[in-house]
């Protein structure tokens, strides 16, 4: 399988508060919460690292889940968020700069 | 988005987070309206490096509204790199402003820069009215006499 990078989308606001990250559309006033998975990904999501090796090295060893079912819905969830323009989602590595930076700091 | 917005606000209270936060750069301003509870003096004001620390802060405790107000932003000349900075921090910025200072220009770096909401007082549709109570003769003119506003339509549509 291919793999895939996930980029955080560069105009968006965004804040992890505790387990949850509230994500704001700048253009349109969207407004989406990812739970704790969603957040993970949204972390992981530096346009360089796999899907795969997220997967791997982050999901699996924190939830009890086999890597093959969790990539698969991994996959799923992304693409879902590609869909709404939260991450960018290619097949190769993202290079742009706020996908490289890291994410706004957590509150807890 | 009320109900999110709902649930986002209530977490962020459960939590004991500032999750809205007004953040005044300047007391100056280019007007001076009768109702302000400023007296638009200069008494100074944070550094660029003070405020950049306190958006850093501000986004360590939670904050994610940022409404940026003042006095009149503009007025500071290095309004646009602290937007800049906030927005690399991923707020949600709102600015309040008079937006006699804002043409095509400025209206399109804050577009491009991904404010969300920009708000600008206007008192009335007559002149008289408006200008007796920003107390700054054609203050309503200024911002209704081309290019300016239709340049700042086109540039805040998104």
């Amino acid at each position: 399988m291919t793999d895939l990078y996930i980029a955080r989308g560069d105009r968006l606001a965004a804040r992890t508060l505790a387990s949850e990250t509230v994500i704001l559309r700048p253009d349109d006033s969207g407004l989406y919460v990812l739970n704790e998975i969603g957040t993970i990904l949204w972390d992981a999501a530096d346009g360089t690292t796999p899907l795969a090796t997220i997967v791997e090295q982050v999901i699996c060893p924190r939830f009890d889940v086999d890597a093959k079912t969790a990539l698969h819905d991994a996959i799923e969830f992304v693409q879902g968020l590609r869909d709404h323009h939260i991450l960018n989602v290619s097949d190769r590595p993202v290079t742009s700069h706020a996908a490289a930076a890291p994410p706004a700091e957590t509150a807890s | 988005m009320s109900t999110l917005l709902d649930h986002v606000i209530d977490r962020a209270q459960a939590l004991k987070l500032p999750i809205s936060v007004q953040f005044d750069l300047t007391y100056r301003c280019n007007e001076r309206c009768v109702h302000c509870y400023l007296d638009h003096d200069d008494h100074g004001e944070l550094s660029t490096h003070e405020v950049e620390d306190v958006l850093d802060q501000l986004a360590a405790a939670g904050t994610l509204f940022l409404i940026f107000s003042g006095g009149e932003l503009l007025l500071r000349t290095d309004f646009f790199e602290l937007l800049e900075y906030a927005r690399a921090l991923r707020f949600d910025v709102k600015l309040k402003t008079n937006a006699l200072l804002i043409r095509e220009a400025e209206a399109t770096r804050i577009r491009d820069l991904g404010v969300r909401q920009v708000q600008v007082s206007i008192y009335s549709h007559r002149a008289e009215i408006h200008d007796a109570i920003t107390k700054v003769p054609g203050s309503l003119e200024s911002l209704e006499s081309p290019p300016s506003v239709s340049s700042r339509r086109r540039a805040f549509a998104c």
